[in-house]
């Protein structure tokens, strides 16, 4: 049977998780997909809202979490919607990070053989990264935190050095004028904004393991705001540099700009790998703790040991991972996975906070 | 039980010992082409290429474009470094060949060179104006634009003549696609050269439906030149005319592109006078009455005399210096009006980035008129206001 260790994690590294999960496969596609939306250089509102939006969805989640402490979503949902439904959702759920970490690694695959394993099978990428991923969650919710600490200062010193030596390309007039055409078109780019916030849903499973619960808001606020801020300088910088129109026609816009210049005398003449490097990172975070949501959603539902399970996921992960046949398909997918998350962890947390409060569901209510 | 496991551990040990062989699936760098330039030219297949073709050398094809590979580097056999004759003195292999998709020229290349052609550091696309008369440049850079190895980075430019005759060198041990390269770099040298465009800022360009200028290039005797620039309109993205030196700098005036160079006059008996520019800002605004559309052009520039032929005038005299900056106004106000009547009249096109004003000061106006922006333009009123300064006049008071 499943029983929960005293693997407790702190407020910081709560905060590290939501932002390492959040910064995943997005941050590549983001200035196209938003701008393909919005249609004027207005994006950057979009993703400010976009990002206020999921910080009040993952309140929600945290306040309803909070009301039974201790215990994961996957656990307490029976209490609230019964056995049946209850578990029901709790297995939509697992199949939601299962196919999240599929779609992440695929994501990773993809980028990694057009730039830089041109000629390494599929299998062989994809299945080192997730043996490896796999090593890391056996090790339980602390091992994790403790490399996604590691792992997060380097991502945002690389990921800032890139954009900044990008800057000569930059010019502010591509980002002007501001609302030149209103607010409707920022509020056209919301949904594809929301998509790149994915991994607030995390807050499921984290105010359980937390050793302060009480912080998982300001956690939650925190650890969105640090994507948000890294979503806003890419997208300024890229589309500063390539402008609406040249960001609408590359694939890969971020890799693009960073692609765009050559700079020498600085040691290193080319900076995309480095994006790749720390991306590709950012990528194994996402689908290590999605990996982990989805074994200890399984395992806590059929109260059974962990570690058989995770062992048991790694093939549907990996099956999941190259259904998608072309390019196409997996960008289709991504935002599939993207409109689920809307509905099971936007507005469900939201229905399910009102029937306990109404019902007042939920033994210790937090004013103590 | 242990024993198993010691069989196990040593079995997984020489598994490992697989993964020590490093890369293998790489490439040793001598034995690849390396792709640092592409010229791009009006098919028509060389001599080589027809007596090729005659002995069967032949495949589906439309002759459209003519497609120069400058690879490096060029093996040397021992006796030919000896000997030192200038046909082995060059660093760079031109390799022609005719077709249509350039992505099967790149690899019909495999059919006459052995060492694979990689395209990671391709410098310079250099496209002849004859080509790019009669092709849509979407079409030319579609491949280049799309290729994995390529790097957006890439530097595109137009030429004059044949644009294979670009990436041909006269010095012994000169690349040429470095050469040119390095030369767009001179920009805070000489105010006749554009800013560079790269195929990253190509793409939004083309995209956006704007008219264009690209470097030109003019070659003679193995020696190539920036001189002018090619004009593309928008909806075609085909070439439509040439700017020369003169309208080219005028050009940089307006799009506040100045990083240095000089403004040459003659003062009222003839002699040369010379402006050394040490910055230039230029600022462009755009004023809508009713249907009419108008954009005043304010530039203000800070310099040094640096070349007074007349011996009678010195510049510590205020009143020269005010004349002198007058003339140098005079001269410059020409250029504009020059560069804005070649725009305007002859073809009709706005490439002086006077739609991004528009776009960002009247947002709702442009909406309207983007559809036949060119056409609108070439009505436009625009108005100068040029202001400039002499702070010194060097290390020579006389």
């Amino acid at each position: 049977m499943f029983t929960r260790t005293d693997d407790k994690i702190t407020t910081t590294q709560t905060v590290v998780i939501i932002s390492c999960f959040m910064l995943g496969s997005g941050v590549l596609t983001l200035p196209r997909t938003l701008t393909e939306r919005v249609k004027t250089v207005d994006g950057w509102i979009s993703l400010i809202l976009g990002g206020l939006i999921i910080m009040l969805a993952g309140i929600c989640i945290v306040k309803l979490c909070q009301k039974f402490p201790g215990k994961t979503m996957f656990q307490f949902l029976k209490e609230i919607v019964g056995s049946w439904i209850g578990s029901c959702m709790c297995l939509l759920m697992v199949m939601y990070f299962v196919c999240l970490s599929a779609f992440e690694i695929r994501v990773m695959a993809e980028v990694t053989m057009l730039y830089l394993l041109e000629g390494t099978p599929m299998w062989a990428i994809v299945m080192s990264f997730m043996w490896i991923g796999l090593y890391l969650i056996t090790g339980g919710i602390n091992s994790i935190a403790r490399l996604f600490e590691i792992i997060l200062p380097i991502t945002i010193v690389v990921l800032l050095i890139c954009l900044l030596l990008s800057s000569r390309l930059f010019d502010i007039d591509n980002l002007r004028p501001v609302l030149g055409e209103g607010i409707f078109p920022v509020i056209r780019g919301l949904k594809s904004t929301l998509l790149v916030f994915i991994g607030f849903e995390i807050m499921i499973i984290l105010p359980a393991f937390m050793q302060y619960p009480k912080k998982g808001v300001k956690a939650l606020i925190i650890g969105t705001s640090i994507p948000l801020v890294l979503y806003l300088i890419t997208f300024i910088m890229v589309v500063g540099a390539m402008t609406v129109d040249g960001v609408v026609r590359s694939t890969w816009p971020t890799l693009d700009l960073i692609r765009s210049f050559e700079i020498t005398g600085l040691l290193f003449e080319r900076f995309e790998f480095f994006l790749l490097v720390i991306w590709i990172m950012q990528i194994f975070s996402t689908y290590t703790i999605c990996f982990y949501a989805a074994s200890l959603g399984l395992a806590q539902l059929s109260k059974k040991n962990i570690r058989p399970i995770m062992y048991g996921l790694l093939p549907f992960i990996f099956i999941v991972a190259l259904l998608p046949k072309n390019m196409n398909e997996l960008f289709d997918f991504g935002d599939f996975i993207g409109t689920v998350t809307i509905y099971l962890f936007g507005l469900f947390p939201v229905l399910l906070l009102l029937i306990t409060t109404i019902f007042r569901i939920g033994a210790v209510k937090e004013d103590e | 039980m242990n024993s198993m496991k010691g069989y196990f551990l040593s079995a997984l040990s020489i598994l490992l010992l697989l993964c020590l062989t490093g890369c293998w699936g790489n490439k040793e760098i001598e034995d690849l082409s390396v792709n640092v330039g592409l010229a791009l030219d009006v098919g028509k297949e060389s001599e080589l290429e027809q007596e090729l073709a005659e002995q069967g050398a032949t495949y589906p094809k439309k002759n459209i474009i003519t497609a120069t590979l400058q690879t490096v580097p060029v093996l040397k056999g021992n006796k030919e470094q000896q000997m030192g004759n200038s046909k082995s003195s060059e660093m760079f292999l031109n390799t022609e060949v005719t077709g249509d998709s350039i992505f099967q020229l790149y690899r019909q290349y495999s059919l006459r060179r052995y060492r694979p052609i990689i395209g990671h550091h391709l410098k310079v696309l250099v496209i002849s104006s004859e080509l790019s008369r009669k092709m849509d440049l979407d079409k030319l850079v579609n491949f280049i634009l799309r290729d994995n190895d390529i790097r957006p980075s890439c530097l595109v430019l137009i030429s004059t003549g044949k644009a294979s005759e670009a990436l041909i060198s006269s010095q012994p041990g000169d690349i040429p696609s470095f050469h040119l390269r390095s030369m767009v770099e001179n920009q805070f040298r000489n105010n006749k050269i554009l800013a560079p465009m790269i195929l990253t800022e190509l793409d939004g360009i083309m995209n956006s439906g704007s008219s264009f200028v690209l470097q030109n290039l003019v070659t003679a005797k193995g020696e190539v030149e920036f001189a002018g620039a090619g004009v593309l309109k928008g909806e075609t993205n085909k070439w439509i005319g040439t700017l020369n030196e003169h309208e080219v700098e005028g050009l940089n005036w307006i799009k506040g592109d100045i990083e240095g160079g000089v403004i040459k006059t003659y003062d009222k008996s003839g002699e040369v006078l010379a402006y050394e520019i040490k910055s230039a800002s230029t600022k462009i605004k755009s004023k809508v009455n009713g249907n009419d559309i108008s954009f005043h052009v304010s530039i203000e520039a800070d310099g040094r005399l640096i070349e007074n032929w007349d011996k009678s005038q010195v510049p510590t005299d205020e009143k020269f210096l005010k004349e002198a900056e007058e003339y140098f106004e005079e001269e410059l106000k020409d250029m504009l009006h020059k560069t804005t009547r070649k725009m305007q009249e002859k073809f009709k096109v706005d490439v002086g980035g006077f739609r991004n004003q528009l776009r960002i000061q009247h947002p709702k106006v442009w909406r309207t008129v983007k559809q036949d922006w060119d056409e609108t333009f070439s009505k436009c009123d625009i108005t100068y206001d040029v202001n400039i300064t002499i702070t010194d006049y060097g290390s020579s008071a006389k």
